[in-house]
């Protein structure tokens, strides 16, 4: 009996379940930027084939990827490495989009005709005394958000040195460019989630915007 | 090697553009699932391109495809925005004047009271401060020596500058061996988070925000690690730090760096 219901259990529910069957070498805290990088491949992908639904084929994408791991149809052995297991996803994504392309006959307009200028970004020198009290209470607390490793590494790297520069800060830092650019893209990436997460955070992000002249859309 | 890495960023570029054609997009986005470095390099083209983006450095058919077929959902939108703000940001830090070099009133208080005492009080006064401070940043010294990566400054406060060199400017050896500085500076009160800048000229050239006070042999301290590379020989700089939350006017202190 309980080996029955063991056999209809999932084996794969959660992110850390799927990152584990992907790449069962990864460290957990980094399973959810794997997935999210995955996740962001299979978009691109979808939108640079100029389908309409790309954030339905990517759901879908996933969708197929647990059914057939929780079948059993699939497992880790059948898969000599985590790239294999990476391109099996992309497989997956490749089919959908034939029958997608099959079934729906027509493509996005090429975005390449489009003629218009697009929206632009205010200039970046000038900006008034008030906006830049604005930004820098923002930037404040968003770093007091951060652990001292992220906000010691955005410090450097990117309010000072600047992504521009990333080459020669990491040789000041004696380590190498690729290291520094990870530590940087992740420590990026927690700034972001401590603007989008904090709603005073995310409200004195727009303030800042607005001042300077950025137009929403 | 490097002049494929150029045209793997070349052709990654003109990917997430959507400049390429339907069998390129296929064959490039099929690189990027089965090989991790690739998928590294995109990640990396993405940022170089919003950085282009906000820097108005894009042409101009190349900023068209980055709003029409790239910047298509809220999540890059954001990334733009911060992109935006935070190179703002380091455009307003490059040009912001340095704040006035004001010692707080508590400390202005004491200074001024050793001041009034005869020389040799004042000697024994400065020794006394020496002693208790020199012997902790020394243990420090030696053990961040040990990895040879960190350069100690030790803790040096705008009284004791100004008991040993009233006006003068202070030389900071730093080892040019060494990738960091780390700056000890007393602080009055056990409690706060600080804002430390270091100036050049007009110029704040690294600054931290939110330093937590610590404890240093009784000492209520608060220590920074400066990148060496902020640091040019024969320069002088003026690291400045203020208390976020009591808001009494920034201390300073002025130093002339000498590479050993």
């Amino acid at each position: 009996m309980g080996s029955v219901s063991e056999a209809l259990k999932p084996k794969v529910e959660t992110i850390n379940q799927l990152v584990a069957w992907l790449k069962p070498d990864l460290p957990p805290a980094e399973g959810d930027d794997y997935v999210r990088g995955l996740t962001e491949s299979l978009k691109i992908y979808f939108e640079r084939s100029r389908v309409v639904a790309s954030e339905d084929l990517v759901n879908e994408t996933w969708a197929i990827v647990l059914r057939q791991i929780n079948s059993g149809d699939l497992s880790q052995k059948d898969f000599a490495s985590d790239d294999a297991r990476r391109g099996y996803v992309f497989g997956v994504a490749k089919n959908l989009l034939r029958e997608w392309v099959k079934k729906q006959g027509r493509r996005k307009e090429d975005p390449l005709q489009d003629g218009s200028d697009g929206p632009s970004v205010p200039p970046l020198e000038g900006a008034p005394v008030d906006c830049q009290k604005l930004l820098t209470e923002l930037v404040d607390g968003v770093l007091d958000r951060l652990r001292s490793a992220d906000r010691d590494i955005i410090q450097t790297a990117v309010l000072v040195d600047g992504p521009r520069r990333l080459e020669e800060t990491a040789t000041a830092m004696s380590i190498s460019y690729d290291a520094l650019r990870k530590r940087v893209s992740r420590a990026m990436a927690r700034f972001k989630t401590a603007v989008v997460t904090s709603e005073p955070l995310s409200k004195q992000l727009q303030s800042a915007l607005s001042c300077l002249g950025w137009v929403s859309e | 090697m490097m002049e494929s890495r150029a045209q793997d960023r070349e052709l990654l570029s003109r990917y997430l553009l959507g400049e390429l054609e339907a069998e390129d997009v296929e064959r490039v986005a099929e690189r990027t699932f089965m090989d991790r470095d690739y998928f590294d390099l995109l990640e990396e083209v993405k940022e170089d391109l919003t950085e282009d983006y906000v820097h108005g450095t894009l042409t101009p058919i190349q900023r068209r495809h980055f709003d029409a077929n790239y910047l298509v959902n809220d999540e890059r939108r954001k990334d733009v925005q911060i992109a935006y703000l935070l190179a703002v940001y380091r455009k307003h830090r490059s040009t912001s004047p340095a704040p006035s070099q004001v010692t707080s009133g508590f400390w202005a208080l004491i200074l001024e009271a050793i001041r009034r005492q005869k020389p040799t009080f004042r000697f024994a006064v400065a020794c006394t401060a020496l002693l208790s401070i020199v012997l902790p940043a020394l243990l420090v010294w030696m053990l961040t020596r040990a990895d040879r990566v960190t350069t100690v400054a030790g803790l040096m406060t705008p009284e004791i500058n100004a008991v040993r060199d009233r006006g003068a400017v202070q030389v900071l050896p730093v080892e040019s061996g060494s990738d960091t500085v780390a700056i000890f500076l007393s602080v009055p009160s056990a409690r706060g988070r600080f804002k430390v800048e270091v100036q050049q000229g007009p110029s704040a050239v690294w600054r931290q925000a939110g330093v937590s006070v610590a404890s240093l042999n009784g000492d209520s301290v608060i220590v920074v690690f400066i990148p060496r590379i902020t640091f040019e020989q024969g320069k002088e700089y003026v690291i400045a730090w203020q208390d976020m939350e009591s808001k009494v006017p920034a201390e300073s202190v002025r130093y002339r760096i000498h590479l050993k």
